[in-house]
């Protein structure tokens, strides 16, 4: 017994001798190792910082040829378009990286290289990441949209690639991020939501206009004419779309809102005045704040705000908050409703919050009182 | 009589002390062998991204956190995850945990009923915010955390939740990685992530920007007490599907199931309570599930840094853990619980709960025998051998993590691990056996409090390790 036990001992602590030493020397080569790759890619990035600018891609690959590298190349190139945006295309097409990336993903389905080819860039890629979006791998398909989102594409292209994206079985919320960084112009994105008669298809789209519409006032007539032209077009084409189903609906109110024109806010009113969904409602409070504060837009929300539905008074209440001094006055005048107030006591609270977060909260209150007496004066010596 | 008792003893804490090292010997082999093929899965194979993410409700239940609550909040809204809603439960706090997440986050008082039924106590308001429109704050009388994290349950939306403690930072990919087992495989009801120990580690605005080994020595300790309680332990037992515990301070679960079987119980160690209950109830009822171990979806907390608060913390584990064992007693080498009866309860009964008793007992007998000089060759032999196999299964855990994720990045820090798992053997893991002794004669109306632990927020933890 006591020999099986020294020798399992001396096992033992061969075994973790062994175990300790292996572990140390290991970590001591890869910290070794992973310095000096740091140096040297430190060296590479500084030398290509310099040459960059200053080199074609041909001769930039004829500079940087030698093989030795050309990993650590191509990740100083990957890692300057992801820190500072770069677009490098040229050179990943001229040092063949763009190829290699490809091969990859037909050979392996490897999905960092095809996570890569959307940092590339590349327009070579185009037919191969479209050819992608059609396969059964969900995976492929979603990076292979995203890619293409990042590449410079012509209008046409962008009208293929968003055809082939709507068909494709991504997350709605995927497909829209990917359409709104593709940034295809509004009157693509309207041209295309003309063909679509599924609902999904019309949420995408409408929502990836969300980021495309201007609708600040300028001083330069031309481009305010420009502006008001374009967004008559949205508007007329758009306001159909508010009797769709409720989430077509909401997100054509948002879009529509964002002309700011004096149109859209007649159509939120419509909307409000026509929808019982507390959702559009509430959207339809939401988009209400991008307008100025004009008498029927305060109108709306002061009725709003005292409906039912939590999410259409919070809505409504928020709205009223972003616009100015009129909106804190229909909040004053809201407080005021006792009745109102006693139907739903946790807006108390949010009134409470709302006022206390108003920066001059004390001299527009006292104003506020001031034209309440006003007022009361005015009714007593009328009566 | 008493010597023939002291010998009966030490026979028996020899051959108990056999059956712990082929036990541990077993599940480091499992373990790592699983880990390659983990890591080779997550080289090669599947890069899931966010294309079919399922909604997931992340559950806070915090008491008195006012030091670390927000910091949470902030890691948890820079997630980089689809779709997800926060809820915060603030559980009674007598601090100003409410107070700071409402001005932090300008959250408003909203009129949100509670979509489930497990009872709970009453909640006194919720707040939402405009700005954060995924972040929810339940503020309720306090209950205790298994019953903030049942109210957590009743107000979320999604059908997987995730429950993390308060004082907790997740990498950002880590939700990402945690979800992706109930896509690739259907029957999946729960999934446990790693927790590591964030002491010492810069964190900064809920992100962890480096990754120091601490320089108080007690941390240290504990970080290999996490190194072989995860990696040597956990993944072995994920393989057989017998994970007896999802740890609280990060485990996804399926809210459907978890509502089935009446929420978490008010009991200190709720978390392997409500595992243990989950694998009772549907092996109970014949269904095929799977409850998963992800090895690189990492939670970074905050360990006791001082001898009150660990002793603190390990009897309260340990009341949990013989609390659990307890209640699910009726699964003790029970066939019809397959491997979790068979296997994993008798595991957790005879070589974590009554560790302490050999351990402590065998530590007495050694010293008294030392010091009546009455030690032979043998038993001192044998002791060694016990050194040398504590020893071994730390280096197995701290060489399993060189060949996995290698967090600490220098070579001096591993060596200092390595130093460590040696006197870890000597006074921190007899200290550990007397903690958790303890545990056996805390009277049971004092089992339910969870004792104070000292937090302090990440900076200024990161401050003092500067120091």
């Amino acid at each position: 017994m006591q020999r099986i036990i020294i020798g399992i001992v001396i096992f033992v602590s061969v075994v973790v001798t062994f175990l300790v030493v292996f572990v140390l020397l290991r970590k001591y080569i890869l910290q070794i190792k992973t310095k000096r790759e740091a140096e040297i890619k430190q060296s590479i990035y500084e030398e290509i910082e310099d040459k960059l600018f200053s080199l074609a891609p041909e001769e930039f690959t004829n500079y940087f040829s030698d093989p030795r590298k050309r990993q650590y190349i191509y990740d100083v190139l990957k890692e300057m378009v992801v820190e500072n945006g770069y677009d490098f295309h040229g050179i990943f097409d001229e040092m063949n990286f763009t190829h290699e990336m490809m091969e990859r993903v037909e050979r392996n389905a490897d999905r960092q290289a095809l996570k890569d080819l959307s940092l590339i860039k590349s327009p070579i890629s185009y037919d191969y990441l479209c050819q992608l979006l059609q396969s059964d791998d969900i995976e492929l398909v979603y990076r292979a949209g995203y890619a293409l989102s990042y590449i410079s594409l012509e209008s046409y292209q962008k009208r293929v690639v968003i055809d082939l994206l709507l068909q494709t079985k991504i997350t709605k919320q995927r497909l829209m991020e990917i359409i709104s960084t593709m940034q295809p112009s509004i009157n693509l994105l309207l041209e295309e939501l003309e063909k679509q008669t599924s609902q999904r298809e019309k949420i995408i789209l409408l929502n990836a206009m969300k980021q495309r519409v201007i609708g600040y006032t300028t001083r330069f007539r031309f481009l305010e004419k420009k502006l008001r032209i374009q967004n008559q077009v949205i508007i007329d084409q758009l306001k159909g779309y508010i009797d769709d189903a409720e989430e077509v609906a909401i997100a054509a109110l948002d879009v529509i809102s964002d002309t700011r024109q004096t149109q859209a806010l007649d159509i939120v009113i419509h909307a409000a005045n026509t929808w019982e969904n507390p959702l559009v409602l509430a959207a339809a409070a939401d988009c209400c704040s991008k307008f100025p504060p004009e008498h029927r837009a305060l109108s709306l929300l002061y009725h709003l705000a005292q409906h039912t539905n939590y999410w259409v008074r919070l809505a409504s209440f928020e709205s009223l908050s972003k616009m100015g001094e009129e909106g804190y006055r229909q909040i004053f005048l809201l407080s005021m409703n006792t009745e109102f107030l006693s139907k739903y006591p946790s807006t108390y609270y949010l009134i409470y919050q709302i006022i206390s977060e108003i920066p001059n909260m004390s001299v527009l209150i006292e104003r506020f009182k001031q034209e309440q007496y006003t007022n009361q004066d005015r009714v007593l010596n009328a009566s | 009589m008493l010597v023939k008792i002291f010998i009966i003893l030490s026979w028996v804490i020899f051959v108990y002390f056999i059956l712990i090292c082929v036990q541990y010997i077993f599940l480091i082999v499992v373990s790592f062998s699983r880990l390659l093929h983990f890591n080779r899965e997550e080289r090669t194979g599947f890069p899931f991204e966010e294309a079919h993410a399922l909604p997931i409700s992340i559950i806070i239940p915090s008491f008195n956190e006012e030091n670390t609550i927000c910091d949470t909040i902030h890691s948890l809204l820079s997630l980089s995850y689809p779709k997800f809603e926060i809820v915060v439960v603030n559980d009674g706090s007598r601090d100003h945990t409410l107070k700071y997440i409402i001005d932090e986050y300008q959250l408003r008082r909203v009129d949100i009923l509670p979509h489930g039924n497990i009872p709970t106590e009453r909640i006194k308001a919720v707040y939402s915010s405009y700005k954060y429109s995924n972040l929810l704050l339940i503020d309720k009388y306090n209950g205790g955390k298994a019953d903030a994290l049942n109210t957590g349950i009743n107000m979320s939306s999604h059908p997987l939740f995730c429950s993390i403690d308060a004082d907790s930072v997740i990498e950002k990919n880590a939700l990402m990685r945690m979800v992706k087992p109930f896509l690739l495989k259907e029957d999946v009801v729960a999934v446990g992530g790693i927790v590591r120990v964030a002491n010492g580690c810069d964190i900064e605005n809920g992100e962890v920007k480096a990754i120091h080994l601490p320089s108080n020595r007690l941390v240290r300790y504990q970080i290999i007490e996490y190194l072989r309680a995860f990696l040597s332990n956990r993944i072995g037992m994920e393989k057989f599907n017998c994970l007896a515990i999802v740890s609280g301070a990060f485990g996804l679960f399926r809210k459907d199931i978890v509502e089935k079987i009446g929420g978490y119980r008010n009991t200190i160690g709720e978390d392997m309570e409500i595992t243990l209950r989950i694998h009772e109830y549907l092996r109970r009822n014949r269904v095929k599930y799977y409850i998963d171990f992800i090895p690189n979806a990492e939670c970074w907390s905050q360990v006791p840094n001082d001898f009150r608060s660990l002793r603190s913390q390990r009897i309260r584990w340990h009341i949990g853990l013989i609390d659990s064992l307890w209640i699910h007693k009726k699964m003790f080498f029970n066939p019809r619980y397959g491997s979790v009866g068979l296997f994993a309860i008798p595991y957790y009964w005879f070589f974590e709960m009554a560790a302490p008793l050999f351990e402590f007992l065998g530590y007495l007998i050694f010293l008294l025998l030392l010091f009546s000089g009455a030690i032979s060759y043998f038993v001192g032999i044998v002791f060694l051998m016990a050194l040398l196999f504590g020893f071994f299964f730390s280096v197995s855990s701290i060489v399993m993590e060189e060949f996995s994720y290698q967090r600490y990045s220098k070579v001096g820090e591993i060596a200092a691990l390595i130093l460590y798992s040696i006197f870890d053997q000597f006074w921190y893991r007899p200290m550990q056996a007397f903690f958790r002794l303890q545990a056996f004669f805390i009277r049971p109306s004092r089992r339910q409090k969870w004792g104070n632990i000292q937090r302090r927020t990440f900076a200024e933890d990161l401050e003092k390790q500067r120091e």
